[in-house]
């Protein structure tokens, strides 16, 4: 993802406050350039997910986000962000 | 109207594999560094089937590519597929399939992990694909078959099983096949709740005995 697409893709998220996203996999942790991008959205409500979801889709770039989706209780359990390192989307730059 | 967007163009270029890209209409033509220039057909649909792909077998083709990320192929599309000598998969997989000398060869790591296990299995007769998503398993001995909704992505959640649900039932298991991490608790509640069988890829294995 180039930074033109990172910015669109912080665009995208700015208009959904809502949904927490993450990145993780190895768009942060690898040593060459991915191809795709992995996310992590953390929604309150199906409705907040499925409104970012569109947005995304409505993106050139989105046949190349890989997004896992849970809510903060499934969150809480499974041990996704300790296990992926993932970090906000906002802290890339 | 070509489907082959500046975008499109713009992420094979990027790869340091590749020379240069061209639009070709529904194919994009890419020239490559080390191997022979290769022809992707592409489509942009969520429902891959033999007649929005047919046309893009006009001569020498070497993948298809659908661009949305939740499109499904249909079986018969990949059997075509299949049948021309042809790869298929979506957008990151025709740009991981550049790197291959014959890009005809590239697997969904998905399918390369699964399909070999369940081919070589004591209680599997055949696997076919019902859609991109979906297999179907027949067992010897009088046992049914089974049809496996195929899961790889990092942690199944909620989302996963409704949208497994809502694109591609029926199916008789749902599997999730990542080894580090299973469903989320919710996750399974979701598909107990839908009367879906949900497993992962071990306990897949144990219960295709019975």
């Amino acid at each position: 993802m180039n930074e033109h697409e990172l910015a669109d893709l912080q665009s995208v998220a700015s208009r959904h406050p809502a949904v927490a996203l993450y990145v993780f996999g190895s768009t942060i942790h690898g040593q060459e350039t991915p191809i795709d991008l992995d996310m992590l959205a953390v929604y309150a409500t199906l409705q907040d997910f499925v409104a970012l979801r569109a947005d995304l889709d409505r993106q050139p770039f989105a046949p190349l986000i890989d997004l896992v989706a849970m809510t903060p209780d499934e969150l809480r359990g499974s041990g996704f962000l300790v296990r992926s390192g993932a970090v906000p989307l906002a802290a890339l730059r | 109207m070509t489907i082959v967007d500046s975008f499109i163009l713009s992420k094979y270029t990027s790869m340091d594999v590749v020379l240069d890209a061209e639009a070709e209409r529904s194919h994009v033509r890419i020239a490559r560094k080390r191997h022979r220039s290769v022809r992707f057909g592409v489509v942009k649909t969520q429902d891959v089937t033999v007649a929005k792909i047919g046309h893009l077998f006009d001569g020498e083709v070497d993948f298809i590519v659908n661009i949305p990320a939740t499109g499904i192929f249909q079986g018969e599309a990949i059997e075509l597929c299949q049948d021309e000598g042809v790869g298929w998969g979506g957008l990151a997989d025709s740009m991981r399939a550049v790197r291959y000398e014959e890009p005809y060869t590239y697997t969904h790591p998905a399918h390369s992990f699964v399909l070999p296990a369940l081919r070589r299995h004591s209680h599997v007769r055949s696997v076919s694909f019902v859609d991109s998503r979906r297999l179907l398993v027949t067992r010897p001995g009088g046992l049914p078959p089974l049809v496996l909704y195929i899961e790889d992505t990092y942690q199944t959640e909620v989302t996963s099983v409704r949208f497994a649900i809502d694109r591609c039932w029926p199916f008789d298991i749902f599997v999730a096949i990542d080894p580090n991490a299973g469903p989320t608790r919710q996750a399974v509640s979701a598909a107990h709740n839908a009367g879906v069988e949900i497993l992962r890829w071990g306990e897949t294995l144990g219960r295709l005995r019975r």
